[in-house]
C-alpha cells in the first residue's frame, strides 16, 4: 500500500467517524426536542384541564350561591307579603279605635275577657289618655255591659295613670297585682305570634 | 522512510483533530437542544389560558343572570298570586284582633 493510499484511507476513516459523531448528536438533539415538545404539550394540556376544572368549580359555586340568594328572595318575598297583611290589618284596627263599636262593643268584651282571666268581681282598667277622658262618664254603662257579658255583677274603676298605648285596655285587679293586657299593641303582637304561620299558609299554601 | 512516517503521523494528528472538533460540535448541538427543550417546558408552564378564563367568566355572568331573573320572576308571580287571598288574610287578622284572640 502506497503512502498516498494510506493517507486517503486515514482521512476517509476520520471523515466517517466525524459524520457518525455529528449524525448521532443531531439524532439525540432531535429526540431531546421531540421529548420536550411532547412534555410541553402534556404540561399545556394538564394546565388547561386545571384551568377548566377550576373555572367549572367556580361556575358551580357561583350558580349555587345565586340559587341560595334566589331562594332567600322567595322566602323574604313571602314574609314581606305576610308583613303587609299585618300592616294593613293594623291600620284597619287602629282606624277602628274611637268608633262607636270600639267603646260599645270592643272594650266591654276585652274587659270581660280580663275579668274572666283574673277571676275577680272588681277591676281597674288602664287606657290611654283619650279613652280615659271618654270613659270617665261611661263607667256605669261599661260595668253594666261587662256584667252582662260575664254573667255576674262587676265593678269597674278607672286607673289614675294613663298608658302610652294606641288603644285597647289593660285590666287589673284593684291591688294591681294581676294584669290582663288587651292593649292594641299586645293584641297585635299576639296575633303575629299566633297567626303568622296560618297567614303564610293561606297566602302561599304552606310552600 | 523517516519523512514518510512523519507525514503519516501528521495525517493521524489531523484526523484526530477533526474527530475532536466533531465531538465538540456534537456537544454543542446537544447543549443547544437541551436549552431549547428547557425553554419549551418553561413556556408551557407559564401559559395562563386567559381566553378560557374569560370564556368561563362570561358564561358565569350569563348563567347567574338567568338564575336571578328566574327567581325574580318567581317572586313577582308570588306577589301577584298573593293578591287573591290578601283580603281574606287581612280579615282573618283583623277579626282575631277584634275578638282579642278568642275564637
Amino acid at each position: 500500500m502506497g503512502i498516498e493510499e494510506l493517507r486517503r484511507e486515514i482521512l476517509e476513516e476520520a471523515e466517517r467517524k466525524v459524520n457518525e459523531i455529528l449524525s448521532e448528536a443531531r439524532a439525540e438533539a432531535d429526540k431531546i426536542i421531540r421529548d420536550a415538545e411532547e412534555k410541553a404539550r402534556m404540561i399545556r394540556l394538564s394546565r388547561e384541564q386545571e384551568v377548566r376544572k377550576r373555572m367549572e368549580e367556580r361556575l358551580r359555586s357561583e350558580l349555587s350561591l345565586a340559587r341560595i340568594e334566589g331562594k332567600k328572595l322567595i322566602v323574604n318575598t313571602k314574609w314581606e307579603v305576610v308583613d303587609q297583611v299585618f300592616k294593613t290589618a293594623w291600620e284597619r284596627f287602629t282606624g277602628f279605635r274611637g268608633s262607636k263599636e270600639y267603646y260599645g262593643d270592643f272594650l266591654p268584651r276585652m274587659i270581660a275577657l280580663g275579668v274572666n282571666k283574673i277571676g275577680v268581681d272588681e277591676v281597674l282598667i288602664h287606657v290611654n289618655k283619650e279613652d280615659a277622658t271618654r270613659l270617665k262618664g261611661l263607667l256605669g254603662k261599661l260595668s253594666k255591659d261587662v256584667s252582662k257579658l260575664v254573667g255576674r255583677n262587676i265593678k269597674i274603676g278607672l286607673a289614675n295613670d294613663y298608658l302610652d298605648i294606641v288603644g285597647g285596655v289593660v285590666v287589673s285587679d284593684v291591688e294591681e297585682k294581676v294584669y290582663f293586657n288587651a292593649s292594641f299593641e299586645a293584641l297585635f303582637n299576639r296575633a303575629r305570634e299566633e297567626l303568622a304561620v296560618s297567614i303564610f299558609e293561606l297566602l302561599f299554601g304552606g310552600g | 522512510m523517516s519523512s514518510e512516517i512523519d507525514m503519516l503521523l501528521e495525517i493521524e494528528r489531523e484526523a484526530e483533530k477533526r474527530i475532536l472538533d466533531a465531538r465538540a460540535e456534537a456537544e454543542k448541538i446537544i447543549a443547544d437542544a437541551k436549552r431549547r427543550a428547557g425553554e419549551l417546558i418553561r413556556e408551557a408552564e407559564s401559559i395562563e389560558f386567559r381566553d378560557i378564563e374569560a370564556e368561563y367568566l362570561d358564561r358565569i355572568r350569563v348563567e347567574k343572570e338567568k338564575v336571578i331573573a328566574e327567581y325574580n320572576s318567581m317572586a313577582k308571580e308570588l306577589r301577584d298570586k298573593s293578591r287573591d287571598k290578601f283580603s281574606e288574610a287581612v280579615n282573618m287578622v283583623y277579626k282575631w284582633l277584634l275578638e282579642g284572640g278568642v275564637e
